[in-house]
């Protein structure tokens, strides 16, 4: 299991699963953890690393509830990452809500000269999905992808 | 969750009614093969899909089953058209996922030094890997035209012969499909992908027929021994997998307005005979036309590039259609559950349709043999052509397995193929392969799979399928 941590105290685990991959999620805010759930997506289709931030979209994204939100919110990036081509480099939320977010997220069009897609993710499911907040400051999440 | 189960034959388990099943779960496999299945969830996913309104007789579970999303993969549940309901879960995200097989008439020991071209011609002529897109762009009309007809489109349009139809689950186009049911996002995600293979475990396999165990079902369907064959892998592409993704978000609230309780939500569904049961299955119908013209294209672009490789004609390479069969989808059929023969909703998930002889719904040329029923192994080993028994039309909803059934996630895979050549190791076994990501390759090495002998075995002792023939990789292409 790959944990990746940054500075400010978000994670995202890749899990294992027989067919698939899921993301387990930590973070301080809820912001934090829709941003550590949009970097474990972009981690497992391709190195972001080698994503250079070009341009830039101004996302909007509405649910009925947290874990609707957060499927609809990583739907949206990897439908920019599949119909688009563009990859994301960085996502900075602007605002969230229970059922609402706000976003810019920034990228470039996919390359295949420079960039290793390594990962089609068909869709993302709500199998044994979760949003939730244990402590004041921390937000606990799972999610899976159907490759 | 320990899942309680119970012997039933040596080819048959099954987990007790219990709690909020309404049936019980019955699971295909051999007491060796058990320990493997209920390492993951799969088990309890097929108790769970027991809980849904109106389904009929047994939540099933067939040898290669593993861990899905809501349904497990390799599930079969068969629900009353009055009383039961649709989920887009019991089909997956490939709609219409399948295999077609294809026979040449060339034996191995003609084209056995020129593999290599063959299989380098195929790997150019179909787009394959992550995000591929195909070699044509449609318009929104003409793409209209392929979720209205299927293969029937793609034979109209010059991508093979009438001949071809004739051996395709549902002659290769699926009635009720409703274009207009199906997002322009779905639409949008389809236009570039007719006629990609994709990534995954979707594949284009060169192999050879290495032995044949029912020399009768086998002459019915034009196979020698020493025969190269051909094998397709795919599906719907990204059509599929939102409509499936538009389905379920749909399902999520009709579930709630119909009072149908969930154990899982991506077991999400709606009766059958309600406005979002009815609107799924006309937009799942036109998804299954897609995966089916999508075949027939690449089915084409093969013919082309093995004439051109091998510089032979159409008349001597002969690539004809044994059969396609749909392992991701939910049809309407008619099965007869104590002694009365009723319309039920069958899902099939990661399962095969597998009808017996005489079935109406079989091409004339098979009637007396049964339905072939074909069964992909890993790219390593060996791959299996089975017929459909009248066992299956009264155990399993004429069902049977689809393939070998992962056992190691896609991590695990690429971790045990660090530090190995996984090209040269096949090269080694006499198999080529050829793919767009040596990640694919990892992800794909044979031990990732099930054995697919254990699993067909298991399925032909069951009675659900009789072994005709066993094929064996030649030359593969990945995603």
């Amino acid at each position: 299991m790959q944990n990746i941590k940054d500075l400010s105290g978000m994670t995202y685990k890749i899990i294992d699963h027989t067919a698939d991959v899921g993301l387990e999620l930590e973070a301080a805010t809820l912001s934090g953890l829709f941003t550590a759930a949009a970097d474990g997506l972009m981690h497992i289709i391709c190195p972001r690393c080698l994503i250079q931030p070009v341009q830039s979209h101004a996302l909007q994204v509405c649910g009925e509830n947290l874990e609707e939100l957060l499927v609809n919110w990583l739907s949206e990036l990897n439908y920019l990452c599949q119909v688009q081509h563009f990859l994301t480099a960085r996502v900075q939320i602007r605002e969230i809500q229970e059922r609402f977010l706000q976003a810019e997220v920034t990228g470039e069009r996919s390359d295949p000269l420079r960039h290793a897609v390594r990962s089609e993710i068909k869709a993302v499911t709500y199998h044994r999905i979760e949003v939730h907040q244990e402590a004041a400051d921390k937000w606990r999440g799972r999610i899976y992808f159907d490759i | 969750m320990s899942t309680p189960i119970d012997r039933i034959t040596d080819y048959l388990f099954e987990i007790p009614q219990t709690g909020k099943m309404r049936v019980p779960a019955r699971i295909y496999a051999t007491a060796n093969m058990l320990p493997d299945i209920l390492k993951d969830r799969a088990a309890e996913q097929a108790a769970q899909v027991a809980w849904l309104p109106g389904i009929v007789g047994y939540s099933y579970a067939m040898p290669d089953v593993h861990w899905g999303y809501g349904f497990p993969i390799g599930g079969v549940a068969a629900f009353d058209m009055d009383k039961g309901i649709i989920s887009p879960g019991g089909v997956g995200y490939d709609i219409n996922c399948g295999v077609r097989l294809l026979r040449t008439g060339l034996q191995r020991s003609e084209i056995e030094s020129r593999l290599r071209p063959a299989v380098e011609a195929l790997f150019r002529a179909i787009p394959s890997g992550v995000g591929s897109t195909g070699k044509l762009k449609l318009n929104e009309k003409e793409e209209k035209r392929v979720l209205e007809n299927g293969a029937l489109w793609a034979v109209r349009n010059g991508y093979g012969g009438e001949e071809d139809l004739d051996k395709i689950e549902e002659n290769g186009r699926m009635a009720g499909a409703d274009p207009d049911q199906i997002s322009a996002r779905a639409r949008e995600r389809g236009r570039s992908q007719l006629g990609t293979l994709g990534s995954g475990n979707h594949f284009i396999e060169l192999g050879v027929v290495d032995e044949i165990y029912d020399p009768r079902a086998a002459a019915a369907m034009g196979l020698r021994l020493d025969q190269i064959t051909l094998f397709i892998h795919t599906g719907s592409r990204g059509l599929g997998h939102q409509v499936c993704d538009d389905a379920i978000k749909e399902m999520l609230h009709a579930a709630q307005k119909y009072g149908i309780e969930l154990p899982d939500r991506q077991l999400c569904c709606a009766p059958i005979s309600s406005p979002e049961g009815q609107r799924y299955l006309a937009a799942m119908s036109a998804a299954v036309n897609f995966a089916f013209a999508n075949r027939q294209m690449i089915t084409h672009w093969a013919r082309e590039a093995l004439m051109q490789a091998w510089s032979i004609s159409p008349r001597d390479l002969d690539l004809q259609v044994v059969y396609e069969v749909a392992h991701n989808i939910a049809k309407v059929e008619r099965h007869t559950v104590a002694g009365v023969e009723r319309p039920l909703c069958v899902h099939r998930k990661g399962a095969t349709r597998a009808f017996g002889p005489h079935h109406p719904e079989i091409p004339a040329a098979y009637r007396e043999i049964g339905q072939p029923v074909l069964i992909p192994g890993d790219m390593g080993r060996c791959s299996y052509l089975l017929t459909g028994t009248t066992r299956a039309m009264s155990d399993s909803f004429g069902s049977a397995c689809h393939g070998a059934g992962r056992v190691m996630s896609r991590t695990q895979a690429v971790k045990s193929a660090r530090g190995r050549s996984v090209v040269r190791e096949l090269a080694e076994r006499g198999i080529l392969v050829r793919a767009e990501s040596s990640e694919t390759i990892a992800e794909e090495i044979p031990e990732a799979y099930k054995n697919v002998t254990q699993v067909v075995d298991a399925v032909a002792g069951a009675g659900l399928a009789c072994k005709v023939a066993k094929l064996k990789p030649l030359g593969v292409i990945k995603g």
